[in-house]
């Protein structure tokens, strides 16, 4: 009972991170700012909800690999915003074709 | 499973050599010479121990699990013989040739390897036991014939091959559907001389009908029949040994040889005849026999007319089979043989005067019978061969196809004959006579010589033997017809056989 | 509880329907890739829903990951052809019917759209049609469930799912490795490859995080092979995964493009169809039907298949990526 308390409270958490990540996507002028909204949602948001979901386990090997899938996100996330900052800033905004 | 390791040793006299010959390097030609030649020559080293094997009436059998229910089945019967040796034969003489057409070229691994999946093919064609079996073989005769087509890499060719794909597999996907629909009907049944499907006739006749014209047209695309033939004059941009593999060894060959085993192995003469499905088929050869002759009197490009004229002979066959009596039969089996003699003979002698002269066009002909009198000679057997001039093999042919007409009580089949004969001295006479007759004005320009250096004969000893050769061998099945081994005394003994007849009078 | 998973269900319906929607619509090709790429998500997780993960993984790999990079990658380099054409350059090829740039020049002047609408939609209308037609008198029955729950212990493996797409039904996943192979050669058969337009992105951190993921993926692409046996996973998501892991590598590094020329290639790319059709043979010789395996035999012989067909595939997504001919390679 306790588990599925502190599930739906952290899952909530990691809701209200994912809803500010895409508003900020959403609204924000620049390239910069919609990132610096994003990667919270990534990173803050995933975490919350990986870390709720753990209680749900059946075994540490699921917890495992819970933590696995977060750190992965984690490193795959900031290498991506890297990137897109580094393209922006020697770049400029992106321009689509039409 | 008697002696069904000879069968298999036949398809691989030719497919192990192919595969091995894929993995030559180019500059390994000794070595493919002697793979190919050494392939060629044991298969027909082992279709002659078949042929007596079958005559003194062996049973060859061999066959495999494919899926349940369904066997993967290879088998001798005289008539898969017939077309076995004919294509044994022809490919021996056809890998001579080629060799020497393609000395000095390019990427001749490559070609040499589908050759023998080709003929590979085509042996498995003709030893296929059921219909299964039989669109295997036949599916993978089409795609290993397209490399051949394409082999130039020229545009034409590209276009060419472009256009037989599009219509043999979509032929393919008419005749898969088909032999399907004929499977889920009546199980996975072997050919049987008088066909199987005599319990479904009551039942089932429309769709038996619905079947045989989708067969037909599935078989009729490689066969050439009008309308289907339209890939057939445009895939003579092909190499000459390409050609001859299609209008004579191979390729339309397979065609006209599954629409004789549909005909007489799976629905059976009465059968058809019954279901009225022979009268349509019989209308069809009429017309493209009368619409092939036209065309050819319309080109001037030697290979083309030889290959309007293939679309027009290969209905001879058809029209046999079509006529559903023994004599009929008897000429257009005969006609698969003799049509291969004298068709491969022809592209044979347009190679050789592409390659040693650069001839191309009938109006350059002229005065040729003196430059390259042998192969003029053989180009004239073979052209008088095809009008049907006795004792040349035609001359067999369309006598048996005007018995079988009047046995069945067609007399107007007779007027085709006599039409196409007509067209077939009006489109083969004029290339004779000018090359015997005609007077050349200026010198010869010789491509061959360029890179081949200077021969004792009047070209490439390699190209003049196999023209030479299956000249003789045109003369030959003409003029000993009446023998047991000759083709006439093989199709009358599968006739026999397949009808239970005595002797009758030829 | 049901309501909610309802609730979710509809969402994610109408999630679907929406981004395929858009992704059609779209004018812009990039946002019309983005989108496909989150409808393979979105369609990952449908199947999820359905109690089909093997699908799911294999739509979360295949059909958003690979297909996006390749979409990705295809978009780029049309970019810096139009890019070259508009500067006004002359082009090194000589414009060939059948090449690239007929592709190219399609997109550019698109056909007269009311030329090909009426024809476009019967057909989608009569397609449809015979589809709702085949559903809607299809006979009930239980499906294929008991039957292959009746064969299990001669498959060789403990997967129902593997059981059929490499036992019982083992011609379509033969047909669809070579299937692989032939999209691969087509792509061959234009020419060599050119670099690919991608910049390469200077300083550490991507090398840094490739050199932490590579080999997490390589771990868990041969997991996903060897769970295939008993568990959701097998020889195309393990493919995938690995081929992912191949496409980064050739991505960190654009101008020197980690291809194994030659033979070695050749070999890898085709050893799953070779396997396959070699044990397939065997099969038919040895009296169990082509592509049957005789009952002891099945569980080495379908791990043998699975691990050459991860390879191939592997090997061909990356070579697909790559697209054309490895430099070098005459042959």
């Amino acid at each position: 009972m306790i588990a599925n308390t502190l599930t739906v409270l952290l899952l909530l958490a990691g809701l209200v991170f994912f809803a500010a990540g895409t508003a900020g996507l959403l609204r924000f002028p620049d390239v910069y700012s919609r990132l610096h909204a994003l990667t919270k949602a990534d990173n803050v948001g995933l975490g919350l909800v990986v870390l709720g979901l753990m209680f749900q386990a059946s075994g540490p090997a699921d917890i495992l690999k819970l933590l696995l899938i977060w750190l992965l996100v984690l490193a795959a996330g900031t290498t991506a915003a890297h990137m897109v900052a580094q393209r922006t800033w020697t770049h400029g905004e992106f321009e689509s074709d039409r | 499973m008697d002696g069904g390791w000879l069968l298999l040793a036949i398809l691989f006299s030719s497919l192990g050599p192919g595969i091995a010959i894929f993995f030559l390097p180019e500059h390994r030609q000794g070595l493919r010479t002697a793979l190919n030649l050494g392939g060629a020559g044991t298969k027909l080293a082992l279709v002659g121990v078949l042929l007596a094997g079958v005559l003194r009436g062996d049973e060859y059998r061999f066959s495999l699990p494919l899926m349940p229910g369904i066997d993967l089945v290879l088998a001798a019967d005289a008539l898969s013989l017939l077309f076995a040796s004919l294509s044994a034969v022809l490919w021996f003489v056809t890998t001579v040739y080629a060799i020497g057409y393609l000395e000095g070229s390019p990427r001749r691994s490559r070609f040499f390897g589908f050759f023998s999946l080709c003929v590979s093919a085509t042996v498995g064609i003709a030893l296929s036991g059921n219909l299964i079996t039989f669109l295997i073989f036949y599916e993978i005769l089409t795609l290993a014939t397209w490399p051949l087509v394409v082999h130039r890499g020229t545009p034409a060719a590209l276009r060419a091959g472009r256009l037989y794909l599009a219509y043999t597999l979509t032929s393919g996907l008419v005749l898969f559907t088909a032999i399907v629909w004929l499977t889920l009907l009546a199980g996975a049944e072997g050919f049987t001389p008088g066909g199987y499907l005599d319990g479904l006739a009551e039942t089932h006749a429309t769709t038996l009908q619905i079947l045989f014209v989708l067969l037909m047209i599935g078989f009729g695309v490689k066969a050439a029949l009008v309308p289907l033939h339209s890939w057939l004059p445009i895939a003579m941009v092909a190499p000459a040994p390409v050609s001859a593999l299609l209008h004579a060894v191979a390729v339309v060959k397979a065609g006209a040889f599954g629409i004789i085993r549909v005909v007489n192995d799976v629905y059976g003469t009465e059968l058809a005849i019954e279901l009225g499905l022979t009268a349509g088929l019989l209308v069809v050869a009429a017309i493209t026999i009368v619409y092939g002759s036209i065309q050819a009197l319309r080109t001037d490009d030697l290979k083309q007319r030889l290959a309007f004229s293939t679309i027009s002979q290969v209905s001879y066959i058809i029209l046999g089979v079509a006529l559903a009596g023994p004599l009929g039969i008897i000429g257009g089996l005969v006609h698969l043989v003799h049509q291969g003699i004298t068709k491969i003979t022809l592209f044979f002698c347009a190679g050789n005067f592409a390659e040693t002269l650069g001839i191309h066009r009938i109006s350059e002909l002229d005065g040729v019978g003196r430059r390259m009198p042998l192969t003029m000679l053989a180009f004239t057997l073979g052209a008088l061969g095809m009008i049907g001039l006795p004792p040349l093999a035609g001359f067999v042919t369309k006598w048996h196809l005007g018995l079988g007409a009047l046995e069945a009580g067609m007399p107007w089949v007779l007027g085709v004959l006599v039409l196409s004969s007509l067209l077939n001295a009006a489109y083969f006479l004029p290339p004779v006579i000018r090359g015997w007759l005609g007077e050349r004005r200026e010198p010869w320009h010789e491509p061959l010589q360029a890179h081949a250096g200077p021969t004792r004969f009047e070209t490439h000893w390699m190209l003049l033997f196999p023209v030479v050769f299956t000249a003789a061998l045109g003369l030959l099945v003409g003029l000993f017809a009446g023998l047991g081994l000759s083709p006439l005394g093989w199709v009358s003994l599968i006739v026999r056989r397949d009808y239970s007849l005595p002797e009758f009078g030829l | 509880m049901n309501g909610l998973l309802v609730l979710f269900d509809l969402v994610l319906l109408a999630g679907i329907v929406g981004v395929a929607w858009r992704c059609l619509a779209s004018t812009d090709l990039f946002r019309a890739v983005v989108l496909f790429i989150t409808f393979g998500l979105l369609l990952a997780l449908a199947w999820v829903r359905l109690e089909a993960p093997d699908i799911a993984l294999a739509e979360a790999a295949i059909g958003a990951g690979i297909t996006g990079a390749l979409l990705l990658v295809t978009l780029e380099r049309l970019r810096s052809i139009m890019a070259e054409r508009r500067s006004g350059r002359p082009h090194t090829p000589p414009p060939d019917p059948t090449g690239p740039h007929a592709l190219l020049r399609a997109l550019h002047d698109p056909p007269p759209e009311r030329r090909t609408f009426i024809p476009a939609l019967s057909f989608a209308l009569v397609v449809g049609g015979l589809l709702v037609t085949a559903l809607w008198h299809q006979p009930h029955s239980t499906g294929l469930e008991p039957v292959v729950d009746a064969h299990m212990d001669i498959s060789g493996v403990d997967h129902p799912i593997t059981a059929v797409l490499l036992n019982f039904r083992a011609y379509d996943t033969f047909l669809e490795l070579a299937i692989v192979l032939i999209a691969l050669l087509g792509a061959w058969s234009l020419g060599r490859h050119d670099l690919i337009p991608a910049r390469p992105a200077p300083g550490p951190i991507l090398p840094g995080t490739l050199r932490l993921l590579v080999p997490v993926a390589i771990v868990t692409g041969v997991y996903v092979l060897w769970a295939g046996s008993h568990a959701p996973g097998g020889a195309f998501q393990a493919g995938a995964i690995l081929g992912a892991a191949g496409i980064l590598l050739v991505l960190a590094r654009p101008r020197q493009l980690p291809m194994a020329p030659g033979v070695p290639l050749r070999l890898g790319l085709t050893a799953g169809v070779a396997l396959f059709l070699l044990v397939g043979l065997y099969g038919l010789v040895a009296g169990h039907g082509f592509l049957g395996y005789a009952d002891a035999w099945a569980y080495p012989l379908i791990l043998l298949i699975e691990v050459a067909a991860t390879l191939s595939i592997a090997l061909a997504l990356v070579a697909l990526f790559v697209a054309g001919r490895p430099a070098g390679d005459d042959a």
